[in-house]
């Protein structure tokens, strides 16, 4: 269907009896995602049905006609039908609901029951979450800690209990609630609009949430019952569906309750895009897709329940010829290409994939050498050979601790502390890495650390991560991809997490001590302080337990989704933490992994943020992950190899300049995602371009910026290109954007003018070589590629032009300097 | 749209994103400028002027004068009724008492310091790092789009020239929590952001090199409208614009406003008429110093502010001018109002006047404080001792309400009588200002710095 078409169809709602210039209609059918044997029971006057009429086309396509087919029920007294497709009981009896458009009819049964004795409203699963979906507990609203105007609500209703206290016991005598004038109810005039409110008109008085209030109290507010059903989970359909640009799919919200019943929430639950270019969604559950070719995830939540629909919108390009897949990697990404009909990007040249790779593993420019060498080798298996020699190369090791170094939080508080225990643990992170550790290993020797730290480096950690609270999050985050913060005082929002789990991985980290006392004063008259004491991390005996503060009921060590563990007081809870998490099977530990390393080569994580990995933020391509999480645990946890396995895809190899079709894509892979260098990697190549190396206090002359041991080394230059400041286990705090502080230093920094100088210029003006040659060197240096031939006569047209060939050199460094060419790894 | 809090159309996911997207330039500091912006243009960015008292003001001879008091405790001034009924301020601070129904002040405040250091500015309650930084951190280290840094520092030296060098008291470009690229830009002072904002070439030759590097830039335009590399465009270009037009250098240029205003603000008159050279710190040309610079200093923020900075200190860069003991370095309470006091009421009360018609009293908050109180007895020799357990703090701006008395000291202005407020609350006051604090807190980088926006504020609104 044409777009201009369909926006035709949807303005004349209801009456459009066929779909001109559509291929014709073959069938249709009513979808409520609870229908029974053909029949619908709606219970009472508080129910409704949201449905959607589903027509497939003879060429195979789905077409959401909720608002454009004619809806009848025949009889007419017992059901209204609203528009939108939303379906409200009158009366008693049983109809049939029909749908009909271009000849085709599609009808389910509806049975209407209990409208004279209407059953109870369900507090929690009515009410509150009625409150929620207008935003009324909200956390700049009654949600906030001690409420709005003396109106508090728990924060997204995640405490009923509580919600039932403000709203009916200590309203009783008030006016929020009157029970002799419902309508005159303070949370119904305020929630209108009628009454002056600060949070303006939020309900409509017709619709049928205001009577489900209205009937809620009506009923004289009845509680829960402890034998009230509770809702167990939410489906959201359909599960997945493939738009064209500017369709709609009105989704559909069916709650399981513990009784096996069913009800729609449909209007009752919250709706959210990850990628609003995709799609959008409105309050009402319907999806349109926008401009922009992708996949993106819709997260349905009702209360603490989370479900998420898939939503692709191909492009739809034939894509004439795929590059060779190298191994699984590429089947899969191009797997998803071919289904979003996304031509990806060529493969880059050699030069370029140097450059590239170099950067990524070792985290510096190629050297000349191994330029002049790279360009000349005809091997067929020469990139895989490349691979090898950086994975061995010392500067992997380095890189690669700097980059735990800060999520791991090795720092010091202040830079003027002693640097022996940050010293210590980057050195055990670099060789650890240089040996080729297992990750399994790694992990468990840093989360199971006891001892001094002179004997158990990893002891470090606890410096910084000491709380349990801290515990919990930072290793929740680093090793789970799971951010549990939220779940400390109250049920996550975008999570199935409770304080029960908080607290059961909390339990895990109640039995450690961890010593490290201040350094001792200097007494009066003595030359030196007495020695500090070293920082030690003991296992205490005893029962693991962390109290649930809400249930205020302790709480045994339990992984997450996990079964309750029983560990005998004298062993050590981490190793079984840690055993729970290695598992082959657990399904957080080789994904986040895999979504970091995923992350750190090809500029996106399949899941983004990496280290945020809900279930409400599905990765970009399921498989991809599955399957590099399957691969690390088959190799045994086997960093190197996963490197290996990413930068030797096709994938990693491909373009980052884009063809017609692919420059908006930022999720696929169609083609390499430029970024700039990290702070550390970009001062070292300005170092190596300029010839001069920066010095950084208390540590030998000729020190890369990348082996720094921790990220306490004042450096004006680091500080402004992003480097993190090691406080959070979050990858966040490196930050690769970029700003006006980054460019005025790169333009106009007095310090880098005299690099330029005193190194690098000063050196090719008394080379005797002729400018043609040392442009070349310097474009080899710089870009990792040979300079071009316009390239060069233009430069040495500069070069002859000027006075001063001195100066005219400082200006061609400057500019490859400045060059996005030279900042950036593309 | 899931949002936050009903003001904020902004969603969790599209700030958990910023980071990668910085699409056209995107950052958290413009989503938060666009967003502070959202009411009333686009200049709309809030502000903090912090006037640092060096060396801690009496509580008696400024905004708690205890009339009733003994008088060994009691000013040592006349006592001047304000436009706040019931309330009296020492009457050095004529001109500010005329103001008072525009301002806050805080008479159960303790820095529960007594000792010479820049505390609440830097210390402990600040993570030992310049408040302003702790701003920038959030706020982004410049304006979006003037390219203003956020966080200034005044010295005496940034708007005079013939006045003595600065003995400060601590490093008030303290930085540890969050790097030296938040560091306080101080105009005539030195520091990486400064020299880097001045342009270091001939501007002829600089556009030599950009019109070189504008040819050798080819992949640039090959990568097409990729937004990471769009974004490295815009701020190069705007860097270079920043550099030739110097609208940071236009900023700090006070030639460019009405010479009527600077006049008003200029506290020099304050200088000619004593002669403090029987301590020692007059005979350093502290007092002169002061006094010659405050007034221009206060005009010179403003300025700033308007500009996009978000933070400024100001500071007199003199150990101690508010160090009243009456010995041999410091002058006595009496002569020190006039030496100090005087300069203090005409600059803020210019400030205020100034502030209030151009209708910037919402966007930009005053602070004024010392790292300490004196003592409620006087010495023998009619000075005061230092003193941490009481200490005054004005504010005046930024929604703090107008003509408000917070807390009250007891009988003889030593403690507060109720609940106490200290450095860690002025922070919290300070950043809920400039911070949209439930924002900033769901981002996990800022997690260090935002706990200092939990504690809870004065109730100044």
């Amino acid at each position: 269907m044409s777009r201009s078409i369909l926006a035709a169809l949807m303005s004349f709602v209801a009456v459009a009896p066929t779909l001109a210039g559509d291929p014709a209609l073959r069938s249709l059918r009513i979808d409520t995602g609870r229908t029974k044997d053909g029949s619908l029971q709606l219970v009472g006057p508080n129910s409704w049905q949201q449905i959607v009429v589903m027509g497939e086309t003879t060429d195979g396509k789905l077409r959401d006609l909720t608002r454009t087919a004619k809806l009848s029920a025949s009889p007419e007294n017992i059901v209204d039908i609203k528009s939108g497709g939303w379906i409200i009981p009158r009366g008693d009896g049983q109809t049939t609901l029909t749908a009909t458009i271009a000849g085709k009819t599609a009808s389910i049964k509806i049975h209407v029951a209990q409208m004279a004795a209407p059953p109870a409203v369900s507090f929690s699963n009515q009410v509150v979450p009625t409150l929620t979906k207008f935003g009324c507990n909200g956390g700049g609203c009654h949600g906030k800690s001690g409420g709005q105007k003396h109106f508090a609500l728990s924060l997204f209703g995640f405490e009923p209990g509580e919600d039932f206290e403000y709203l009916v016991k200590e309203a009783r005598g008030g006016r929020r609630i009157l029970y002799s004038a419902p309508d005159s109810s303070l949370l119904l005039l305020k929630a209108t609009g009628a009454m002056a409110h600060s949070g303006g008109a939020r309900i409509d008085a017709n619709s049928p949430h205001y009577r489900l209030l209205r009937g809620w109290i009506a009923q004289g507010t009845p509680g829960d019952s402890t034998k009230a059903p509770t809702v167990t989970r939410i489906e959201a359909s359909p599960r997945s569906r493939t738009l064209d640009f500017a369709e709609e799919q009105q989704l559909l919200v069916v709650a399981h309750l513990s009784d096996g019943s069913t009800m729609d929430v449909t209007g009752l639950a919250q709706f959210e895009v990850n990628d609003r270019d995709v799609c959008e969604v409105a309050t009402t559950g319907i999806v349109s897709a926008g401009r922009r070719a992708g996949a993106a995830a819709v997260m349905v939540r009702c209360q603490t329940h989370v479900d998420v629909v898939e939503i692709v919108v191909p492009l739809g390009k034939t894509i004439a010829k795929l590059p060779a897949a190298t191994n699984f990697v590429d089947d899969l990404v191009f797997k998803k290409l071919k289904q979003l009909g996304l031509p990806p990007s060529e493969l880059a040249d050699d030069a370029t994939y140097l450059r590239r790779v170099t950067i990524d593993i070792a985290g510096r420019l190629p050297t000349l050498e191994e330029t002049k060498t790279f360009l000349a080798d005809k091997d067929a298996h020469r990139h895989e050979k490349l691979v090898d020699r950086l994975l061995a190369s010392p500067e992997y090791a380095y890189y690669f601790a700097g980059k735990w170094g800060a999520v791991l939080r090795n720092r010091r508080k202040d830079p003027k502390d002693e640097t022996a225990p940050t010293f210590a643990f980057h050195k055990w992170i670099k060789t650890s890495l240089e040996m080729n550790k297992p990750f399994d290993h790694f992990a468990r020797e840093i989360l199971t650390a006891t001892g001094k730290y002179t004997d158990t480096p990893p002891a470090v950690w606890y410096r910084e991560v000491r709380e349990v609270s801290a515990l919990v999050e930072d290793s929740a985050q680093l090793f789970l991809g799971q951010r549990m913060v939220c779940a400390r005082c109250h049920h996550h929002p975008y999570e199935k997490w409770s304080q029960e789990d908080y607290y059961g991985l909390a339990a895990f980290f109640t039995r450690l001590e961890v010593k490290d006392p201040p350094p001792p004063k200097k007494a009066k008259g003595a030359k030196d302080a007495p020695a500090k004491q070293m920082l030690e991390v003991l296992h205490k005996p005893g029962q693991a337990q962390a109290q649930n503060p809400r249930t205020r009921l302790n709480v045994a060590p339990t992984g997450l989704g996990g079964a309750v563990l029983k560990i005998a007081a004298e062993d050590d809870p981490r190793v079984k933490f840690v055993d729970w998490m290695t598992r082959p099977d657990n399904p957080y530990f080789a994904r986040t992994l895999a979504n970091r390393y995923w992350k750190h080569f090809l500029g996106r994580g399949l899941v983004e943020p990496e280290d945020d990995m809900r279930i409400t933020n599905p990765p970009t391509n399921p498989e991809l992950l599955d399957a590099l999480a399957k691969h690390i645990v088959d190799t045994k946890f086997d960093l190197k190899q996963l490197i290996r396995t990413i930068c030797t895809s096709t994938t990693y190899r491909l373009s980052a300049i884009p063809n017609a079709h692919n420059e908006d894509d930022r999720q696929n892979y169609s083609r390499f995602l430029p970024r700039r260098l990290f702070a550390e990697v970009l001062l070292d190549s300005v170092d190596d371009v300029t010839g001069s190396r920066t010095a950084f206090k208390g540590l030998p002359a000729g020190t890369r910026a990348i082996q720094l041991p921790d990220n306490q080394f004042d450096n004006y230059f680091l500080n402004v290109f992003g480097r993190p400041d090691s406080s959070s286990a979050c990858e966040c705090e490196r930050s690769n954007d970029s700003s006006l502080v980054q460019w005025l230093h790169l333009l106009n920094s007095p310090d880098l003018q005299a690099k330029i100088s005193k190194g690098r210029a000063a050196q090719l003006v008394k080379d005797k070589r002729s400018h043609q040659e040392k442009l070349n060197e310097l474009y080899l240096l710089a870009y990792s590629r040979p300079i071009r031939a316009e390239e060069s006569q233009k430069l040495q047209a500069y070069l002859e032009r000027s006075a001063n060939v001195q100066r005219a050199y400082e200006d061609v460094i400057w500019s490859l300097l400045n060059t996005k060419e030279f900042s950036f790894n593309h | 749209m899931l949002t936050l809090h009903e003001n904020a159309r902004i969603s969790r996911r599209q700030l958990l994103s910023i980071g990668s997207l910085a699409l056209g330039g995107l950052s958290l500091s413009s989503l938060l400028a666009a967003k502070a912006s959202g009411a009333t243009g686009s200049a709309n960015d809030k502000s903090v002027i912090f006037i640092f008292q060096q060396g801690g003001p009496p509580q008696f001879e400024t905004y708690d004068p205890k009339p009733n008091a003994p008088s060994d405790i009691r000013t040592v001034t006349g006592i001047t009724q304000t436009t706040i009924p019931g309330v009296q301020f020492g009457d050095t601070l004529g001109r500010l008492a005329r103001h008072a129904d525009k301002l806050t002040i805080v008479r159960s405040f303790q820095t529960d310091n007594g000792g010479h250091n820049i505390r609440p500015l830097v210390g402990p309650e600040s993570l030992n790092t310049n408040i302003g930084a702790i701003a920038a951190r959030v706020l982004g280290s410049t304006h979006p789009t003037t390219g203003m840094p956020r966080n200034a520092l005044l010295l005496p030296q940034s708007v005079c020239s013939d006045v003595a060098a600065g003995q400060g008291r601590g490093d008030l470009s303290a930085t540890p929590a969050v790097g030296s690229n938040y560091a306080p830009f101080t105009p005539g002072g030195p520091g990486p952001l400064m020299r880097d904002l001045r342009l270091n070439l001939a501007p002829d030759h600089f556009a030599d090199r950009r019109a070189l590097l504008e040819q050798m830039d080819a992949l640039s335009r090959q990568l097409g409208r990729d937004t990471q590399v769009q974004s490295a465009d815009q701020y190069q270009r705007q860097a270079a614009e920043v550099l030739l037009s110097g609208r940071v250098a236009e900023a700090l240029d006070l030639s460019r406003e009405d010479p009527r205003l600077v006049s008003a603000y200029d506290t020099a008159r304050y200088v000619a008429s004593h002669n403090w050279s029987q301590v020692a710190r007059g005979r350093q040309g502290m007092y002169t110093g002061q006094a010659k610079s405050l007034g221009k200093s206060l005009l010179l923020a403003r300025r700033l502010c308007e500009a996009g900075c978000a933070f400024v200190t100001v500071h007199a860069d003199y150990a101690g001018v508010w160090d009243f003991h009456a010995d041999g370095n410091n002058l006595n309470v009496a002569d020190g109002m006039e030496a100090v006091g005087r300069s203090f009421d005409h600059a803020v009360a210019a400030f205020i006047d100034d502030i209030e018609a151009r209708g910037l009293q919402d966007r930009i908050m005053l602070v004024a404080c010392g790292e300490m109180g004196r003592t409620p007895r006087i010495n023998p020799r009619g000075g005061r001792d230092h003193w941490g357990k009481l200490a005054p703090l004005l504010i005046y701006g930024g929604n703090a309400a107008r003509g408000r008395v917070v807390g009250q000291s007891t009988r003889d202005g030593g403690e507060p009588s109720g609940t106490p407020y200290n450095g860690r609350h002025l922070i919290s006051t300070i950043l809920h200002h400039l911070w949209d604090v439930p924002q900033v807190r769901l981002q996990p980088a800022f997690a260090s710095v935002y706990r200092l926006a939990e504690v809870n504020p004065i109730p100044i609104g």
